[in-house]
């Protein structure tokens, strides 16, 4: 499904360096997680306050679009017709949702009929 | 044919002037036929989720026509938040958006700006046509509000226990016809899904194509659904 739900500015938020490819550094983050949670929270929680404080300090704001597709189709159709300026940043949902074995490629459930009679 | 609540019936008598809600759907036409009839001074007003589409005003005018009145149309709460949102918009139009710091804004804010805007600073009931009936949110909603007035938030629900019949038979008896919205949905026209596009593209395209004027990314709404029928 293309979807454009929202274009999030996110003061605050840095994702340049942020791993998505959650089977690798995070499983093995979880772990270590699991071992002493509040090390663990206290350490991301530094991370992020410095992160923050570190882009507060700058006046750049970076525009993220998410969107989730159904299937690579989708993507290089969406692609195709919309142009990404260079301030955007394309934030596949499909690819992260696959990472974390969400198995994107049949919807959940079935959504009701529209009400044309 | 079915009778208001005489608690409300005394209510309305006591009040100068109310406001109404008007969606073109039976309740609220319903409504707008009591409050007629009891003689009490209104002012309707039509929330649009896009501007200017011809169906609605066709709608609308139609009713004006009916019940000699005049409708105020306002922009709907949710359209702001659908351009807050940057719902449908493709990314060249976002930073844009985004730049107008829109304000999130409420019905009470709307009709508040436009009664100021006339110069009036009064406060008024605000009358809604909604059922107890309708569902169980809404039977839920009811049971703390038993006689169908908030005096906290100044409303009153005249067609509170009234169900669907009795809606249609007063609008029956009074020659009111339901809007064409009846014919293609079986309810009024009020949100920008898929359940009511399809209905827009095929019976008034070039409304369809003014949605699109607002939200062009408007098709995956119904490339959604198209998508979701092929699994099932």
């Amino acid at each position: 499904m293309i979807r454009t739900k929202s274009i999030f500015d996110f003061p605050g938020i840095d994702f340049s360096d942020i791993n998505f490819n959650l089977e690798g550094n995070e499983t093995q983050k979880s772990e270590d997680c699991l071992k002493n949670p509040e090390v663990e929270l206290s350490e991301e929680i530094k991370s992020f306050r410095k992160k923050n404080k570190e882009f507060q300090a700058t006046n750049d704001h970076e525009t993220y679009l998410i969107v989730c597709f159904s299937c690579k189709d989708d993507k290089k159709e969406f692609l195709k017709n919309v142009g990404l300026e260079k301030s955007h940043t394309l934030i596949d949902g499909y690819e992260m949702a696959k990472n974390i074995n969400l198995k994107p490629d049949r919807p959940s459930f079935k959504l009701s009929e529209p009400l044309d009679k | 044919m079915k009778q208001i609540n005489p608690e409300i019936f005394d209510l309305l008598k006591q009040q100068q002037k109310v406001t109404l809600g008007f969606s073109g759907g039976k309740d609220s036409l319903a409504c707008a036929v009591i409050l007629k009839a009891l003689e009490i001074n209104f002012i309707p007003f039509y929330f649009y989720l896009c501007p200017e589409l011809f169906f609605v005003e066709k709608t609308l005018t139609t009713y004006e026509k009916l019940l000699d009145i005049k409708i105020i149309r306002l922009p709907h709460p949710m359209l702001y938040d659908f351009l807050r949102h940057n719902d449908f918009m493709p990314p060249p139009m976002i930073e844009y958006l985004c730049s107008l710091n829109l304000p999130k804004l409420t019905f009470e804010n709307l009709v508040d700006c436009y009664i100021r805007s006339t110069g009036d600073n009064n406060i008024y009931y605000d009358i809604v046509g909604m059922r107890a009936s309708e569902s169980f949110n809404r039977r839920k909603f009811f049971k703390k509000k038993q006689n169908g007035i908030d005096h906290i938030t100044k409303k009153i629900f005249p067609v509170f226990d009234w169900n669907k019949s009795d809606v249609l038979q007063l609008l029956k008896e009074k020659n009111i016809p339901l809007s064409d919205d009846y014919k293609i949905w079986n309810r009024s026209y009020d949100a920008m899904k898929y359940q009511f596009l399809f209905g827009v593209k095929k019976h008034y395209p070039e409304d369809y194509e003014k949605i699109k004027e607002y939200f062009p990314l408007i098709d995956l709404e119904i490339f959604r659904y198209d998508q979701n029928k092929k699994y099932f």
